[in-house]
């Protein structure tokens, strides 16, 4: 490195040749820094984990959770669909849109969603009139689920899944474009308490009507009742 | 440099040193900013290990696909066959697998399929972009048709570089 010759009698000058000498060898040092940390991002490698891939225990039922918009919510029907019918075993035709008026007065409701029930008339692939009663499920106003961020022990997700049983229930993940991050964090932390879980790509849009005569709850939110391709 | 004055004034010009300052503050930014990527995971390569089952599925061994809604990519060895049509816009179940049979038969992709298909030991392990949900089903679908258990799995659409075990 070239060196300034001293001054011969230089008592008073400041010299700035050692502060030169710092600074190059800390742009040196940066330099190195720089250089390795971009050959190291070359070969970084991040391993993602899949759950433990449960068997939903015999006789478990299905409670969907919907991941959409970057949040999740537990939508539970089962309760909200047994506070509608309970009580009645038979409804006769033309009574069935009072009884619909009755049960809806009930107004079941959980953290995320409202729950009734729609009376339709329609018309069947024969021309025969049919009535059919569908269950609806609303979003509460200004309710959003959990972000990834809020996932923890006390997120509204945690304490949804303290209230089911996983023996009893195992979990279908409807899982938008939007939601995949936080569907695996989800999907993580009820794997840890010990829930069965699937998943569908879902595309959620609220209010949800539910046809119950084909196939109930059970097929709330699958592919199968969303899709609008015929089966076969 | 710092220069004295010819008469021997005693004097300092610090006009190097901010040279030199300006010139480690760049460097320090530009540290900053490849710090800042690597956090970030930009061009991160993510690798994906095969689920434990808890039935027979355990001791099954997966064969990767990655599927984005246009092609599906064999992992790792990047074999590829792309569809021009939307297969959601194939209006049945039926002639959408028909057509998928036709794009995939003959090609490398499709002595792969039939490779797992002909293996109870082997499962297909499918990588599935959110651009790829819309038409999961009708994959899904297919490769069941063919006797293949499939296990999909959602990744990020942004991610480049996938590793496989």
């Amino acid at each position: 490195m070239y060196r300034k010759p001293r001054h011969s009698g230089g008592a008073d000058i400041l010299d700035l040749d050692s502060l030169m000498d710092i600074l190059s060898c800390l742009v040196g040092v940066m330099l190195f820094l720089v250089i390795y940390t971009v050959l190291e991002l070359g070969s970084v490698t991040y391993e993602a984990s899949i759950p433990v891939v449960r068997q939903a225990p015999p006789g478990s039922e299905r409670v969907v959770v919907v991941a959409d918009q970057g949040r999740v919510r537990v939508l539970d029907a089962r309760g909200p669909l047994e506070q509608l019918t309970s009580g009645f075993e038979i409804v006769r035709y033309e009574e069935v849109p009072a009884f619909v008026a009755d049960v809806n007065a009930r107004a079941p409701a959980d953290w995320h969603f409202f729950y009734s029930l729609v009376f339709d008339n329609r018309i069947s692939a024969f021309g025969n009139p049919i009535g059919a009663i569908d269950l609806l499920v609303e979003e509460r106003p200004g309710v959003v689920g959990d972000s990834i961020h809020q996932l923890d022990a006390n997120s509204r997700f945690a304490a949804s899944l303290g209230a089911l049983d996983p023996q009893e229930v195992w979990l279908s993940f409807a899982v938008d474009t939007e939601s995949v991050e936080v569907f695996r964090v989800a999907r993580e932390f009820a794997s840890a308490r010990g829930f069965a879980t699937r998943w569908d790509p879902v595309s959620v849009d609220f209010p949800v009507t539910h046809i119950l005569a084909e196939g109930g709850a059970e097929i709330l939110l699958t592919p199968r009742s969303t899709l609008t391709k015929p089966d076969r | 440099m710092a220069k004295l004055n010819a008469d021997g004034e005693e004097g300092v010009s610090l006009f190097p040193m901010f040279n030199i300052l300006a010139c480690t503050l760049g460097v320090m930014v530009f540290v900053l900013a490849t710090v800042a990527s690597v956090s970030l995971g930009a061009d991160k390569a993510v690798e994906y290990a095969g689920p434990e089952f808890e039935d027979e599925m355990q001791g099954r061994v997966p064969t990767w696909m990655e599927w984005d809604g246009r092609t599906l990519t064999a992992l790792p060895e990047g074999t590829q066959v792309t569809f021009e049509r939307d297969l959601r816009d194939i209006l049945t179940f039926d002639a959408t697998y028909t057509y998928l049979f036709d794009q995939i038969v003959g090609t490398p992709m499709g002595a792969e399929i039939a490779a797992i298909s002909g293996d109870p030991d082997r499962y297909l392990m499918l990588l599935v972009r959110p651009s790829g949900f819309r038409t999961m089903p009708e994959l899904r679908g297919y490769m069941e048709l063919l006797g293949i258990d499939v296990v999909p799995e959602p990744i990020p659409q942004d991610l480049r570089r996938i590793q496989v075990q």
